[in-house]
């Protein structure tokens, strides 16, 4: 049982990161298919986007 | 609909795969250290990640190079998903270094020759997302990450040759290199290796797809916004 | 080639003779490495032996800041007149525009490195005038090294919105090798080995500067290009 703190923490940063890198990644994602669909769904309505498009 | 990535999907599923036999084959195939008990086997995540660093950046380079070569878009993309996610594994390494250091060294940081060059790596890549943040011009951008990518990478072994000088030179600690490792931790390491592989090109697969959808996006709200000029000129004349 | 030599002497003189008219930049310059030596005194117990075998450290420090401070102020004043762009409209050969500016900063570095060396041997009771001819050498090759990729992030650096303040940041790691070199051999110089015991530091020392004089001088045009 020699030193099993460290090697646990060691094990739990390394899984948090990647964990916490994944999901930023996804929620980015989300947002970049969100965006593209209410441009679709805004032209296709035929209105023109907004100015802060 | 959205459409799977499918190198993203594929290598995902790997990692996943290897991640939840990796830590029985880190913990329990392997045998334990006499000297360095449990902490030893840090060494099992923090090399891995430091060869998925080293893959990154060199992805970073070769990109970076055809990049300033043939002017495509799709390299600049490859070249900056390299460097952030190697940047991602080289912080995985600085930050486990410090816990494998300090139960086997005493000291949380002792300078060795391979962290310290981990620590330059890792400052001269924040200085390459630092020029992507602050850039104005995205083009320009491309061009000067790229120089900055192939002037760091030429520099890594100049780094390491002196990092390496200059603890010979103060021996304050001697580090116990871990040459000739048993069968059993031989495995366990390599299987390691190939899980972090996998999982390093799972999550440079996501990183690119998404930067590609961005791209696409950007480009899409411009042509949207230029023609919006033109109708608003023709509309105002 | 005689072409290039040409370019690169003309845009050296067009440098060396601007700054000879104000003399503001390399005036800041060596106050500001003044003060840093300055300051490092008071960060240290007078007299004490730790400052002796400080002094190349200190020495370095003050040369590298106020070097990145003047290649900041040489690059925005370039900016601020549209130099970058006629000089950009010039037919000379990029090549030849990074070699004229890179040797105007090593001018005015040596310079600087010159004023500050007495100040060090005053303040710090250092004894250079024996190992004088031997220290010129990692002086020169740490120059030239800080100069080459000085001189091109600081090209970079001025096309981004920090400006100024992004180029210590681009430049510090990557001059990591250069630096650690200069140091070393200078601290060996100045405890009294000769040239083959410091051989390493110096052949790491030339190493970085010829690979990077040359890397830099390459990759220049794709700094200067639209």
């Amino acid at each position: 049982m020699q030193y099993l703190e460290y090697m646990t923490a060691a094990y739990i940063i390394i899984w948090v990161v990647i964990l916490l890198y994944f999901l930023s990644l996804s929620k980015r994602e989300k947002n970049i298919w969100e965006e593209l669909q209410n441009l679709r769904t805004t032209i296709s309505r035929g209105e023109t986007p907004q100015d802060n498009v | 609909m959205r459409r799977p990535y499918i190198p993203a999907f594929v290598f995902g599923i790997l990692a996943l795969i290897g991640l939840t036999i990796a830590p029985y084959m880190a913990l329990m195939y392997a045998g334990i250290e006499k000297d360095m008990g449990f902490a030893q086997k840090i060494f099992y995540y923090h090399v891995p990640s430091a060869f998925m660093m080293y893959a990154g950046f060199s992805i970073c380079f070769i990109s970076s190079i055809l990049y300033l070569y043939k002017r495509d878009k799709k390299y600049d993309i490859w070249a900056f998903c390299g460097a952030e996610v190697g940047l991602l594994f080289c912080t995985l390494v600085l930050l486990t270094g410090p816990i494998w250091a300090k139960p086997i060294w005493g000291a949380w940081w002792v300078w060795d020759a391979q962290l310290t060059l981990h620590l330059v790596l890792w400052l001269i890549y924040v200085a390459y997302m630092m020029l992507h943040s602050y850039s104005e011009d995205s083009l320009q951008s491309a061009k000067f990450r790229a120089v900055l990518s192939i002037i760091g990478f030429l520099d890594m072994p100049l780094i390491h040759y002196a990092t390496k000088l200059w603890r010979t030179h103060h021996p304050e600690v001697i580090r116990g290199e871990n040459f000739g490792l048993p069968l059993d931790m031989k495995i366990a390491f390599y299987f390691c290796v190939v899980t972090f592989l996998m999982l390093f090109l799972a999550l440079l697969f996501k990183r690119v797809s998404l930067e590609k959808a961005r791209d696409e996006l950007e480009s899409i709200k411009a042509d949207i916004r230029d023609r919006q000029t033109i109708l608003g000129q023709v509309g105002s004349e | 080639m005689s072409l290039f030599i040409s370019q690169t002497l003309a845009i050296l003189e067009k440098d060396l003779r601007t700054e000879w008219r104000t003399k503001e930049r390399l005036s800041a310059m060596a106050f500001f490495a003044f003060l840093v030596v300055l300051i490092f005194n008071f960060v240290f117990k007078p007299g004490s032996p730790i400052m002796q075998s400080a002094a190349p450290g200190i020495f370095w420090i003050a040369t590298t800041f106020a070097g990145l401070m003047g290649l900041g102020r040489a690059f925005a004043i370039e900016k601020q007149n549209d130099c970058l762009l006629g000089l950009r409209l010039t037919p000379a050969d990029p090549g030849a525009i990074f070699l004229g500016k890179m040797l105007g900063n090593v001018a005015a570095m040596l310079l600087l490195e010159a004023l500050i060396l007495p100040i060090l041997v005053i303040f710090l009771d250092i004894e250079i005038v024996g190992v004088l001819p031997r220290l010129c050498i990692p002086i020169i090759l740490g120059t030239l090294g800080f100069a080459s990729v000085g001189t091109l992030f600081a090209a970079m650096s001025m096309n981004t919105r920090l400006q100024e303040a992004l180029l210590p940041i681009l430049t510090l790691p990557v001059l990591v090798p250069a630096l650690l070199a200069a140091v070393e051999a200078f601290h060996g110089i100045l405890a009294g080995d000769t040239l083959s015991e410091v051989a390493s530091w110096l052949q790491l020392g030339g190493a970085f500067a010829g690979l990077f004089c040359a890397a830099c001088l390459l990759l220049f045009e794709f700094v200067l290009e639209d």
